[in-house]
């Protein structure tokens, strides 16, 4: 099934829509949608072939995710874990894999997620006297 | 032509068997397709209203949805083929994973969509086998989603015996063996039909396409004989009927849009588009002042420094 038609049938109903009031725009959730908005460039579902970032479950570093046409999710999707120099390699494989488009949104992304890693900086409460 | 795609056919230890399905007349998702147009039958409240047509013109694809009727006609009369039209439109969308995934399964790790199962699994009597078969298979990750998402219902169907609600999960479709209907209708989301009675409510409930289905070999097997193929008339059990034909051969917009033919026909886009400029005021823009008389912002600033002194 073509991608477009996808996108026809999953544009204003899929379960990864957002929407709040007040915001007069659409986000979606769902994996390979860097953006995280619902529209048909970077959705996720109505793409054949995506890229995606996302934290890794040891809360150190990213998943870097691949989307392939070959349809099916199981053998479509292939994952590698970055610890080390992410933003470098995230360029390497978004350019080597045909996103270069995709390769600033996914960098920004990348390093978004390795700030939130960061440990918290605890605020040194200025002493009240007693 | 081109060839249909094959379907592996799974055993009930999740290993791929040597048996090779083709895939349904109407199923065939790559060049050419199945237009999937659902009209919902509307017999319950939840569903009523819902009119997703899927229309493809030449270039431009319309798509409407109509909801939320205000006030509703319980029973309604719908014509035949058009009942049969949105079960093989439903049927299709099932085997496509992207649909799937957006209805919200969980089909991460399922190795195949449409997944088709030996006949092994229609012999199930325990709820206990057909558990080990769902886990086995990565099924088990949507029935998980079905037991996290038990709520209870908000408003006044609480008190209508209508306490809960929760997700769907998958959908079995044998072909034979109706008691195995027992091993798997007591895990919860999960649904059963025998693929000659097939359910539109079930298939694509709330007028939502993409149920995820598992399907026994036998069932999936007996699908071209039930709704036919291309071929006018083709169907041995519904009379008169065969699959609806692709309005277009091609419905890939992106592909279409770049075609040599259609690159051809329109001119070149501009590129150097001439924007009209915009008028500012230049007792406002005070760049705007200098550019029409650079001495204006020598006699500002003496003007400042006589008001200054």
């Amino acid at each position: 099934m073509s991608d477009a038609l996808v996108w026809q049938v999953v544009r204003n109903n899929n379960s990864f829509l957002r929407s709040q009031r007040g915001i007069h725009k659409k986000f979606s959730v769902e994996k390979f949608n860097l953006k995280g908005v619902n529209s048909p460039r970077y959705s996720g579902l109505a793409n054949k072939r995506g890229i995606d970032v996302s934290a890794a479950p040891s809360k150190n570093g990213v998943v870097v995710s691949l989307k392939n046409n070959k349809g099916q999710p199981l053998k479509a999707v292939q994952s590698v874990t970055l610890t080390k120099k992410t933003l470098k390699s995230v360029r390497n494989i978004a350019k080597g894999s045909g996103f270069g488009k995709l390769n600033k949104l996914a960098q920004r992304k990348a390093s978004a997620i390795l700030l939130s890693q960061r440990p918290k900086k605890t605020k040194k409460h200025a002493k009240t006297e007693a | 032509m081109a060839a249909r795609p094959l379907v592996t056919v799974y055993d009930e230890k999740y290993e791929a068997t040597q048996a090779q399905i083709k895939l349904p007349a109407f199923s065939r998702t790559n060049d050419k397709l199945t237009l999937s147009r659902l009209k919902q039958v509307c017999n319950t409240p939840r569903s009523l209203g819902v009119l997703v047509a899927l229309w493809l013109v030449f270039h431009v694809f319309v798509a409407a949805v109509l909801t939320a009727l205000v006030w509703r006609r319980w029973h309604r009369r719908v014509n035949i083929a058009q009942k049969r039209y949105a079960v093989t439109s439903a049927i299709a969308a099932s085997g496509v994973p992207a649909l799937v995934q957006a209805r919200g399964h969980v089909i991460d790790k399922v190795a195949e969509v449409p997944f088709v199962v030996s006949d092994k699994v229609e012999s199930f009597r325990k709820t206990k086998e057909a558990v080990t078969f769902l886990r086995r298979s990565h099924l088990w990750e949507d029935i998980e989603k079905v037991y996290n998402s038990k709520r209870t219902r908000a408003g006044k169907g609480k008190m209508r015996n209508r306490q809960h609600k929760q997700k769907l999960g998958p959908l079995v479709i044998y072909g034979q063996d109706a008691e195995c209907a027992r091993a798997f209708r007591n895990i919860p989301g999960v649904d059963v039909l025998n693929v000659e009675r097939l359910n539109i409510l079930k298939l694509a409930p709330g007028g939502h396409l993409g149920r995820l289905i598992i399907w026994t070999e036998s069932a999936f097997n007996k699908l071209d004989a039930i709704y036919g193929t291309q071929v006018a008339n083709s169907s041995e059990l519904k009379k008169g009927w065969s699959v609806p034909l692709a309005k277009m051969q091609n419905a890939d917009f992106a592909r279409i849009i770049r075609s040599e033919e259609v690159v051809k026909a329109i001119r070149a886009p501009k590129k150097n588009l001439v924007s009209a400029k915009v008028h500012r005021n230049p007792l406002k823009k005070r760049q705007l002042l200098h550019k029409l008389n650079p001495y204006a912002t020598a006699l500002r600033q003496a003007a400042r420094k006589a008001g200054k002194a």
